[in-house]
C-alpha cells in the first residue's frame, strides 16, 4: 500500500460509510422522526453536549415492589440526549445489570439510583417468560465492551440503552419502533410496551 | 532523520489513526466491516513506522514518534494506573480512552473490555507493531 493510499485511505472509506449510513436511515434524517439525533444536536448547539452535571445527592426510592424484567431510568440536569442518562436492567435481588463506561456490561447494586435527580421505573408489558429470557441474554452479555455511540446491529460493543433494548427485541419485543441508530433512556418511557410505574 | 522529516512522520500518524477513528466507528454499523478495517489500520501503522526506518529514521527518533503520536492514550493509561481520578473523572477519562482506541475497538472487544486494562494491552499492541516493523524495514517497501 503506498503512502498516498495510506494517508487517504479512511478519510475516504469515513466518508463512504458516512453516507451509505445517511442515505440508509434517511427517515431519521426528518425533523420530526422523532430520533435521539436531533435530540442530542438541539442540545449541543445550546451548548450542553454530554451526559449531564452529576449528581451526588441522595434521594429517596420509592416504596414500590420491584419485579424482574423492570426496567430503571436515571437521570442528571442538562443531559443532551434528553431527560433521562442511564437504563439498567432490574434482575432481583436489589441488582440490575447495565453497561457504564468503565465496567462494560455488568451486574451490580442498584443502589446508585438514589444519586440520580430524576428517576423513574418501567415495567415492559409483556410475559414473565420473555422478561426471564431477556433477563438471561443481557447475563449473557456481562464482561462485554461499553462503547458510547454503539449502532444497534451488532452483539459486540454495548451501551446502557442498547443491551436492554437487544435483550427484549431477540424476545419478539422491540421498543423501538422507529428504528433509530442509537436509544436514549427517553424511549423505552416513551415506548407502548413500557408502563410507567413512578417518575421523579 | 531531519526534524521536518520526523514532524511529517508524526502528523501521518496523526492523521491516519484520527481518521481511523472515524471510520472504523461508522464501519461498527456493518458488523465484521469493523474488524477488517482495525487490521488495516494495524498494517499501515506498521507500514508508517517502516518507512520512519527506511528514511534513516534512529531507534530515539522512531521511539520519540511512537510516544508523542500515542501520548494521550499514554496519559489515559498512566492515569488509571496511578489511581489519580476521582469519582467524576474516571467516567471522562474512560470516555476519552475509548474514542481514542476505536481503531482497535473490534479487536480488543472479545478479550479485554476493561477499562483500566485495555489502555495496557493497546501499548502492547502498539509497541510490538512498532519493533516488527523494525524487523521488516528492510523487507517491505513503504517509502514510496
Amino acid at each position: 500500500m503506498n503512502r498516498h493510499l495510506r494517508i487517504w485511505f479512511f478519510p475516504i472509506a469515513g466518508f463512504i460509510l458516512l453516507v451509505l449510513i445517511v442515505v440508509g436511515n434517511w427517515s431519521l434524517m426528518a425533523k420530526d422522526s422523532g430520533s435521539v439525533i436531533h435530540v442530542w444536536v438541539k442540545s449541543a448547539l445550546a451548548g450542553q453536549p454530554g451526559p449531564g452535571v452529576i449528581s451526588y445527592a441522595v434521594h429517596e426510592m420509592p416504596d414500590i415492589e420491584l419485579l424482574p424484567g423492570d426496567i430503571l431510568l436515571g437521570g442528571y440536569l442538562a443531559c443532551s440526549y434528553g431527560r433521562y442518562t442511564h437504563a439498567a436492567l432490574y434482575v432481583g435481588e436489589g441488582e440490575v445489570i447495565e453497561a457504564y463506561m468503565d465496567l462494560g456490561v455488568v451486574q451490580q447494586s442498584m443502589n446508585h439510583f438514589r444519586n440520580y435527580d430524576y428517576y423513574a421505573i418501567l415495567r415492559p408489558k409483556v410475559g414473565d417468560e420473555v422478561k426471564t429470557a431477556a433477563i438471561q441474554y443481557a447475563a449473557s452479555k456481562c464482561g462485554q465492551l461499553f462503547y458510547p455511540l454503539a449502532f444497534n446491529r451488532d452483539e459486540r460493543y454495548w451501551n446502557c440503552t442498547k443491551i436492554i433494548w437487544k435483550a427484549y427485541e431477540v424476545q419478539g419485543a422491540d421498543m423501538d419502533p422507529i428504528g433509530d441508530l442509537w436509544l436514549s433512556p427517553d424511549a423505552f418511557k416513551g415506548s407502548t410496551l413500557a408502563e410507567v410505574l413512578y417518575e421523579r | 532523520m531531519s526534524v521536518k522529516a520526523w514532524l511529517i512522520a508524526w502528523g501521518r500518524l496523526m492523521l491516519i489513526h484520527l481518521f481511523a477513528v472515524l471510520a472504523v466507528w461508522l464501519a461498527m454499523y456493518y458488523p465484521g466491516l469493523d474488524i477488517a478495517l482495525a487490521v488495516l489500520y494495524l498494517l499501515m501503522v506498521l507500514l508508517e513506522f517502516a518507512a520512519v526506518w527506511q528514511w534513516g529514521g534512529k531507534w530515539w527518533q522512531s521511539l520519540l514518534l511512537l510516544i508523542v503520536w500515542q501520548l494521550p492514550l499514554l496519559v489515559c493509561v498512566v492515569t488509571f494506573w496511578s489511581g489519580s481520578y476521582s469519582a467524576e473523572s474516571i467516567l471522562y477519562w474512560a470516555f476519552a480512552q475509548q474514542m481514542w482506541l476505536t481503531p482497535l475497538l473490534p479487536l480488543l472487544a472479545a478479550t479485554w473490555p476493561q477499562i483500566t486494562i485495555m489502555g495496557s494491552v493497546a501499548v502492547a499492541l502498539f509497541t510490538a507493531i512498532f519493533f516488527l516493523s523494525w524487523l521488516l524495514r528492510s523487507r517491505i517497501k513503504a517509502v514510496k
